[in-house]
């Protein structure tokens, strides 16, 4: 069967999708103020481009696999890596996507529910193939752009610029705390390198319209999150859902649920193509993404039941261990080996 | 075949098992025995025996050959528009099967199949599935030949091309590929060629038989195979490289590829000025969409998310809630329930009691429960809009039942996070749907900007590009986002 395959802009908006969950999902326990984290966020968002040169290169200059270029006769044996990394990340993000759940609409659906019914849908969409993910990821971009843009044209909320403030030095150490985040954060570099040998061209375009398109959102969203909520957001809870509590129309009271029902399409596809890139060592796709789906269901649980956070320290050094070795590491020893074979072969 | 006449007779004979509709009329011709087999019903009389009866009985010679008569009759005698010589009992089976008449002469191991086919069909009617105001009357027939007729007289072009193929292991059943040369891509013609050649099944006696050959996956929710009736709509689909199936006795082609935003499009859009069309194209899709969702939603805001709905709106709906007896899940289920049933019952009778049916369920029956407390109104004006709006997009009419349906179960179960898992499973579905490698939610996604002046927007003609097979095959191997 040959290998399906994805243009540049669908991955960019998977890998977009991808984060724009972690974004949501997020917490904040301890908003110190808006604008170390806004400038966290830059200067994680440049150490990432850093970090994407060698995966660019790689698979700018016609490199297919990582996998298969450092280990042509197991290729397997790295994908497993990839495959249990984003078993763990697919489990976090259902665990967190469910205690989001609980906390906002907790009389709707009981976490086993969520779980159960977020893995099913995923291990769906992945067993179908990573095409039909990178077109229903464009068409959930769209739908979130049309909520955004909509619940921004009937917000009544009120916005103060003084609560931007200057950088002081007790900032420093939230700053370095969001940039730490940030950068382990960063689990589009291993993705992207898992789904790499999907992707038809484009490369650069991809990660660097990524980085571009993630900035811009992701600086606007906390933006606004200053201005209009500021340290409220330790109450809130959840700051991008909280600022969704502002839009109202005669017919629509809240748009809460409405946000949610958004949230929840984002999460399958993006726990859908996390389940994709668990199922490549895999013989049998289809199977394999039900077998991936119920491991990650597995974690999902035990991580909800732990409280397991993002930025909890193991899961913090889990994370950035990924986006180093899986994300960086692995992609230039194949751009080395590559160049190597390329020299040898002229 | 036998150069005896009455061994190649019997020989026939045996193969329909003394079949009473088979007929043989033996006659002698300048002193040579002749039979002239045809299936009752198949050949038209008249025709036969103007075609060769009547040159036959002038048909003199002294000492006639066997061979003699027999050239006579394939050279001279037959006016017919097709014939062919048969050597084999099977070739005369198949032939008879199609409406031809079979010549057999004493002393030649052959005969001749003439065609005369004259079996009784229905007249060219109205589009009755698929009407609109200001397309054609006319309609594809039960007839193969004459829906082959229709579609040449909308393209009156050498290259539109007609490819007969065989079907159906007992039914052997007619099949035409119909594409226009050049602008059909010829690896979607072999490839549509081979999904026929595929078939596997006894008979071949709906479109039915033959779609699950012509798509890619099974198994997905929508299909990237289409259906029409009207062969206004089959010779514009060709004309955009599409290939349309014709089976014989059945009065609809089936289109392929076909696109999720195609099931939006309607032959009166191409009529009306493009602002207008546009309106229409965008109402439909609403219309979709609320056909779909709408009962979900209800339910989902009626048990889990309250807070959604404005204050008056939500004390109305309170009000109409707490008069019912049942909860309003159960409440929806059973008005979806009974409006499927009227719809199958107004579909399934004459039309003249049909009409009666929508009555007594629409109008009776639904006042009734209203006004005995069984149904809340607001209940059923949701039923009424969702029923009214899937009648506005007929094409998607499966699919928006089985969402429907699952909407409520979800919304009612989960909330508007159910509706959302359904809802991500039903997108996903559809952007795998492909037909022939084309994806069937293009040119939405992948995205492709030169096919979209014919999508939500309906440019006039002169600015409109087709929809054609290789800008949309383009789009999903050359970057179509």
């Amino acid at each position: 069967m040959p290998l399906r395959k994805i243009s540049a802009g669908q991955l960019m908006l998977l890998l977009f999708l991808s984060r724009i969950m972690h974004t949501m999902i997020f917490r904040a326990e301890s908003f110190a103020s808006g604008t170390p984290l806004m400038l966290g966020l830059l200067v994680s968002t440049a150490v990432e481009a850093l970090l994407a040169i060698p995966l660019v290169i790689y698979f700018s200059k016609g490199g297919a696999d990582p996998a298969s270029e450092l280990f042509p006769s197991r290729p397997r044996l790295l994908k497993i890596f990839y495959s249990v990394y984003f078993l763990v990340i697919a489990g976090t993000t259902v665990a967190l996507f469910t205690g989001f759940l609980q906390s906002e609409f907790s009389n709707v659906v009981s976490p086993i529910f969520s779980v159960l019914l977020i893995f099913a849908a995923s291990a769906y969409c992945a067993s179908n193939g990573v095409e039909g993910l990178g077109r229903a990821g464009t068409v959930v971009f769209w739908l979130f752009a049309g909520l955004f843009v909509f619940m921004a044209s009937v917000n009544e909320g009120g916005f103060d610029l003084l609560n931007i403030r200057p950088m002081t030095e007790n900032d420093l150490s939230p700053f370095f705390e969001y940039l730490a985040d940030g950068i382990s954060s960063a689990w589009w570099l291993p993705m992207f390198c898992a789904l790499g040998e999907n992707l038809r061209s484009g490369a650069a375009k991809a990660a660097y319209g990524y980085l571009v398109l993630k900035l811009a959102v992701l600086e606007a969203l906390l933006f606004l999150v200053t201005i209009i909520l500021w340290r409220y957001v330790d109450v809130l809870g959840y700051p991008i859902f909280a600022l969704g509590a502002y839009a109202k129309t005669d017919f629509i009271q809240r748009f809460d649920a409405i946000n949610m029902l958004v949230w929840a399409i984002n999460c399958v596809i993006v726990v859908g193509t996390y389940v994709f890139i668990c199922t490549k060592p895999s013989k049998k796709p289809k199977a394999g993404s039900y077998a991936a789906a119920a491991l990650g269901a597995g974690i999902a649980f035990i991580s909800y039941k732990s409280g397991l956070r993002f930025n909890d320290g193991v899961f913090l050094i889990f994370k950035a261990a990924g986006v180093i070795l899986l994300g960086t590491a692995v992609p230039a020893a194949a751009l080395i080996k590559l160049g190597l074979k390329r020299r040898a072969e002229k | 075949m036998s150069p005896r006449l009455e061994a190649s007779v019997a020989g026939i004979k045996s193969l329909f098992g003394g079949s009473s509709d088979l007929n043989t009329v033996r006659l002698e011709v300048s002193g040579v025995k002749c039979g002239i087999m045809t299936l009752e019903g198949m050949v038209k009389s008249s025709d036969l025996s103007k075609m060769l009866f009547e040159p036959l009985m002038g048909f003199e010679k002294k000492n006639a050959e066997p061979r003699d008569v027999f050239k006579f009759i394939s050279e001279q005698a037959a006016f017919s528009t097709e014939e062919a010589v048969i050597n084999l009992f099977s070739e005369a089976a198949e032939k008879l099967c199609s409406g031809f008449a079979i010549v057999l002469v004493h002393g030649c191991p052959r005969g001749l199949a003439v065609s005369a086919q004259g079996f009784a069909s229905r007249s060219v009617s109205e589009p009755d599935g698929e009407p609109d105001i200001k397309g054609t009357r006319e309609a594809l027939s039960d007839n193969l030949r004459a829906s082959m007729a229709l579609i040449r007289r909308r393209v009156k072009s050498p290259k539109l091309r007609f490819e007969l193929l065989k079907a159906g292991k007992t039914s052997s059943t007619e099949i035409c590929l119909v594409y226009i040369e050049g602008k059909t891509p010829e690896a979607l013609r072999k490839r549509a060629k081979k999904g026929v050649e595929a078939i596997r099944s006894d008979l071949v006696l709906t479109s039915g038989s033959v779609i699950p050959y012509l798509s890619e996956r099974g198994g997905s929710l929508f299909s990237g195979v289409s259906t029409t009736e009207r062969p206004d709509v089959v010779a514009a689909k060709v004309n955009e490289g599409r290939i349309a199936v014709l089976i014989d006795g059945v009065p609809f082609a089936a289109v392929c590829p076909s696109l999720f935003a195609e099931s939006f499009q309607a032959v009166d859009d191409y009529a009306d000025k493009p602002y207008y069309a546009t309106y229409l194209r965008l109402i439909r899709y609403f219309a979709f969409f609320v056909s779909s969702l709408l009962p979900g939603l209800y339910v989902a805001c009626a048990v889990h998310h309250p807070e959604v709905l404005s204050r008056s709106l939500l004390l109305n709906l309170l009000a109409s809630e707490e008069r019912t007896p049942y909860p309003v899940t159960a409440e929806m289920m059973i008005v979806i329930v009974m409006f499927e049933i009227l719809r199958e019952a107004g579909i399934r009778l004459p039309r003249a009691i049909g009409g009666a049916v929508s009555i007594v369920g629409g109008l009776v029956i639904g006042d009734a429960a209203v006004t005995s407390g069984l149904i809340s109104a607001p209940l059923l004006i949701i039923i009424g809009i969702t029923a009214t709006s899937a009648f506005a997009v007929p094409a998607l009419t499966p699919q928006m039942t089985v969402l429907r349906i699952a909407n409520v179960l979800a919304g009612a179960a989960f909330g508007f996070f159910g509706i959302a898992v359904i809802g991500a499973s039903a997108l996903v579905s559809a952007c795998v749907t492909d037909s022939f490698s084309v994806p069937y939610t293009a040119p939405l996604t992948p995205f492709t900007l030169r096919a979209m002046s014919d999508v939500f927007l309906k440019f006039s003609e002169r600015n409109r590009k087709p929809m054609t097979v290789e800008s949309l095959n383009g789009a999903s191997k050359n970057g179509g986002d």
